[in-house]
């Protein structure tokens, strides 16, 4: 992550285990729903998973939009 | 609670026509045991060998490594899993000592592991230096073998026989008895003590975390336990980590940590108990362990703790949580962890996340070791499975180090699949140093 | 007898001081300054040669320099160089660095030499060199240079050469296992019973916090922004062509985003032997949210999807490989004029 930000790309750590991307430096880390299931909660209905993916992939995209001075983690829950 | 163990030292096994036990020597009914390790037929093929430390022997894959025990009271050796539910920790316990009872198989993966019986893996665990009653088998139903590994019915198996082997000193009288015991000694002024140990658990789905009394730790709550508990079987290895860094059974019932502080309980501190622990598979459950940990050894006025991992990885977030909540509580605490320096002492940091809170600890070397072994005469189990199934700490060809397994039967490999290469519970000799 | 050069600067090779600064490479077939106590505290080794550059010179003209000590040393033998002490002189330690790395390449023979800790050829260079810890003056040259003299003996005796803080060299990047005489329980136990007491421990794993990398400026309009997405959770398609690791990953896979714009559950499975996999089979989109990315396509939401998407396991991945890898992924990113990219691991 580090690397690709480096060679100037804007980048979005989307990850559950916070911790491990703070410690590595990560400027911006979007928490993820688990480790087995990053984008959706399995425990909820397939339609209600396609609109979690949906809103944690916008809240991304914001995210990556976002200024910031130093490292932050963002959250949709 | 008190428990009196009674040590039986085996000095060699063999096969014969009545299980027994006799001036050191144990005698297995094969035909005998086969039948109380797969009782309803879910394995086939099943043999039994045994391994001796010295021996130019190779034991791969490992699904599951037990210590033979008994009771004298009739009780199960495993109470929830091999028998009916009871409790752990008090009474008098056989032990076969200088030996375990393996499960083996035909697949190998995540979690299972490798030991040599002589050569330079010999030290690397207590496997290499007791006798290894093996038994091997492949799954009746050959599906169970594709994916992840559950091996219940290896593991079952391994209880099952440990079980029926321990029974064999029963009426007998042991060569020495010792006692555990955690006796209130709150005059004496001790410093407080409790162990934190790391459960294999992690999985959302039943067949893979550490067994509690039988019952699969999925979901698990950080539990306090006493010290002898774990000594006389209440906790049963799961199928989750690799071999390296893995509390097979054996671990839990001899081990070393447990046995250290119960050995100084009224003379340098005051145990209060072990305060079981789980992988968190989220932040939020990871945090709630931690609390809980930290909150019950604070109802029991710890002073001080030390915290015992397993695996690692995102497990090494748990490893920091715990001890700086415990330090956020004033608990004195020293933790034990590998390291993973990378197949060539390069990787840094050497755990996923660090937190500098974290100003004690013990490390039992490197999980990413890279080993050479030779070849070896004999292999119980499957020595392909090296190349062709997906260990962590094999491969099936590198530009650096060649393929794992060579054409002459030597092999190279790193200790993630070498089995308790890591030696958390205490075994390990191993550190790590910057050069 | 094992053949010693010592490289040492103007001063200490007593042509004289700042004003000769500039001097080019000499070697004297003799033992000049400190190289003739260096001598007498090596019993495994001789010193026969001083090697005498001028720090400015080989600071600005460095490749000159090492070109024409490569003349000078043409037809010598020797075993080893020794280079300094050179305390917290700058220019000498950067030079002291850059003589032993090029012997060590070249010559494939050992060089060592000793600094202080902020000597700037300490970062430089101690990655390739032993540099043993030195003070920051001259003053301290008889403490020094008989440290430097005892390691450099060690290694032409052909003694092992232990970890860092033992024999008193900074840390070269390599963290290697070691046996100690004690077992873990009995380590952790004394340990507690320091740290219990309030008496002073050693923690076998002193912890160090990484540093930084620049926040990439913000992605200020999606809509007209060209993405590319990479995970780490090992998702690949089923029977894992191309090998991918469980754990401990060299390499990555370029899958392309099917057609239809969903992956389906039966062609992917995931490979990463760090959680449990059911989730990942049964829906890969878990990890990789394809059907979203073509949604958000569709509504004109974000400009443009790299039609690739990157795959590798994050368990166990050392640092040298994520980096290479990394490095690889750029290329393919910047080819197709990406301009933000989305990861996500386990």
């Amino acid at each position: 992550m580090k690397e690709i930000e480096k060679s100037g790309f804007p980048i979005v750590h989307v990850a559950n285990m916070v911790p491990v991307s703070e410690s590595v430096g990560t400027n911006k880390i979007l928490k993820a729903y688990g480790i087995p299931y990053p984008w959706s909660d399995p425990k909820e209905t397939p339609v209600r998973q396609a609109e979690q993916r949906y809103e944690l992939v916008e809240k991304a995209l914001i995210v990556l939009g976002t200024d910031v001075q130093e490292q932050t983690v963002f959250s949709v829950f | 609670m008190r428990l009196d163990v009674g040590n039986f030292y085996v000095k060699d096994i063999n096969f014969g026509d009545v299980t027994q036990f006799a001036d050191g020597v144990l005698t297995v009914n094969a035909e005998e045991a086969i039948a109380a390790l797969n009782p309803e037929g879910n394995l086939k093929n099943v043999e039994l060998d045994v391994a001796r430390p010295g021996e130019n022997v190779r034991i791969l894959p490992i699904k599951a490594a037990v210590a033979p025990r008994a009771r004298a009271d009739g009780r199960a050796a495993f109470p929830g899993y091999t028998g009916d539910m009871a409790s752990c920790g008090e009474g008098e316990l056989y032990a076969i000592e200088n030996m375990s009872v393996m499960a083996v198989g035909k697949y190998g993966g995540w979690m299972e592991g490798v030991v040599d019986m002589s050569g330079p893996g010999q030290p690397l665990s207590p496997y290499g230096n007791i006798l290894n009653l093996c038994f091997t088998a492949e799954n009746t139903d050959c599906m169970i073998d594709q994916g992840q590994h559950a091996n219940l019915h290896y593991r079952l198996g391994a209880h099952l026989l440990a079980e029926y082997i321990g029974k064999a000193v029963l009426g007998q009288s042991p060569e020495e008895w010792i006692t555990y015991d955690t006796v209130d000694i709150s005059d004496k002024k001790l410093p407080r003590v409790v162990m934190v140990q790391l459960l294999s658990t992690f999985y959302d789905i039943l067949g893979f975390d550490d067994l509690f009394y039988g019952n699969d730790c999925v979901q698990f709550v950080p539990t306090l336990i006493h010290p002898t508990e774990m000594l006389d079987g209440a906790l049963c290895s799961g199928s989750l980590i690799p071999a390296g860094q893995h509390n097979s059974t054996y671990d839990y019932q001899n081990h070393p940590m447990v046995k250290k502080l119960l050995g100084e309980h009224g003379k340098a501190i005051d145990f209060a108990g072990v305060i079981l622990t789980s992988i968190g598979p989220t932040i939020e459950r990871k945090d709630r362990a931690a609390i809980r940990v930290a909150d019950i050894a604070e109802l029991l006025d710890a002073d001080g703790a030390i915290y015992v991992q397993t695996s690692d990885g995102n497990p090494d977030i748990d490893f920091f949580k715990c001890i700086v909540a415990l330090e956020e509580k004033k608990i004195k605490t020293v933790g034990i962890c590998s390291e993973s320096t990378g197949r060539d002492g390069t990787t840094q940091p050497s755990k996923v996340m660090l937190d500098a809170r974290a100003d004690a600890i013990v490390s039992t070397g490197n999980a990413a070791e890279v080993l050479e072994l030779p070849k070896m005469e004999k292999v119980i189990g499957d020595l392909e499975s090296i190349v062709r199934d997906p260990y962590p700490g094999t491969w099936e060809d590198s530009t650096q180090f060649g393929p794992s397994l060579r054409e002459d039967g030597s092999v190279i490999m790193d200790a993630h699949s070498y089995l308790n290469n890591d030696g958390m519970s205490g075994w390990s000799d191993k550190t790590c140093k910057d050069f | 007898m094992k053949k010693i050069i010592v490289y040492l600067n103007q001063f200490f090779g007593q042509i004289g001081g700042e004003e000769f600064a500039s001097t080019k490479p000499m070697l004297k077939k003799e033992k000049v300054g400190v190289a003739a106590a260096i001598d007498t505290q090596i019993k495994n080794g001789e010193v026969e040669h001083t090697l005498i550059c001028g720090d400015d010179f080989m600071n600005e003209h460095t490749e000159e320099a090492l070109a024409q000590i490569d003349s000078l040393l043409e037809g010598i033998e020797f075993d080893m160089l020794i280079a300094g002490p050179a305390f917290f002189a700058g220019r000498y330690g950067t030079n002291c660095g850059r003589i032993c790395k090029h012997i060590q390449e070249r010559y494939q023979k050992t060089a060592v030499t000793s600094m202080y800790e902020e000597n700037p050829g300490v970062e430089l260079f101690r990655k390739e060199v032993y540099i043993l810890r030195g003070e920051d003056a001259a003053s301290a040259m008889q403490k020094d240079m008989p440290k430097l003299s005892r390691f450099a003996d060690k290694i032409l005796g052909g003694e092992k050469i232990l970890w860092a803080q033992e024999e008193g060299y900074f840390p070269r990047g390599k963290r290697l296992q070691v046996t100690t005489g004690e077992t873990a329980d009995n380590r952790a136990f004394d340990m507690l019973m320091r740290k219990l007491a309030g008496k002073p421990f050693v923690t076998e794993m002193p912890i160090k916090m990484p540093d930084k990398v620049a926040v990439a400026p913000p992605v200020t309009d999606p809509a007209h922004t060209r993405f590319a997405f990479v995970t780490t959770s090992g998702i690949v398609p089923i029977g894992n062509p191309d090998k991918i690791q469980t754990g401990s990953a060299t390499r990555f896979g370029r899958y392309a985003f099917p057609e239809e714009g969903v992956l389906k559950e039966g062609e992917w499975e995931s490979i990463h032997g760090g959680y449990d996999h059911t989730y990942a089979n049964a829906d890969p989109m878990t990890h990789v949210p394809l059907d979203v990315f073509s949604k958000m396509l569709k509504e004109e939401k974000i400009g443009y999807l790299h039609p690739f998407f990157y795959s590798t396991t994050g368990n166990h991945t050392n640092e040298s490989n994520s980096k290479r890898m990394a490095q690889e992924i750029v290329e393919y990113l910047k080819e197709d004029n990406i301009q933000a990219v989305i990861l996500n691991s386990a």
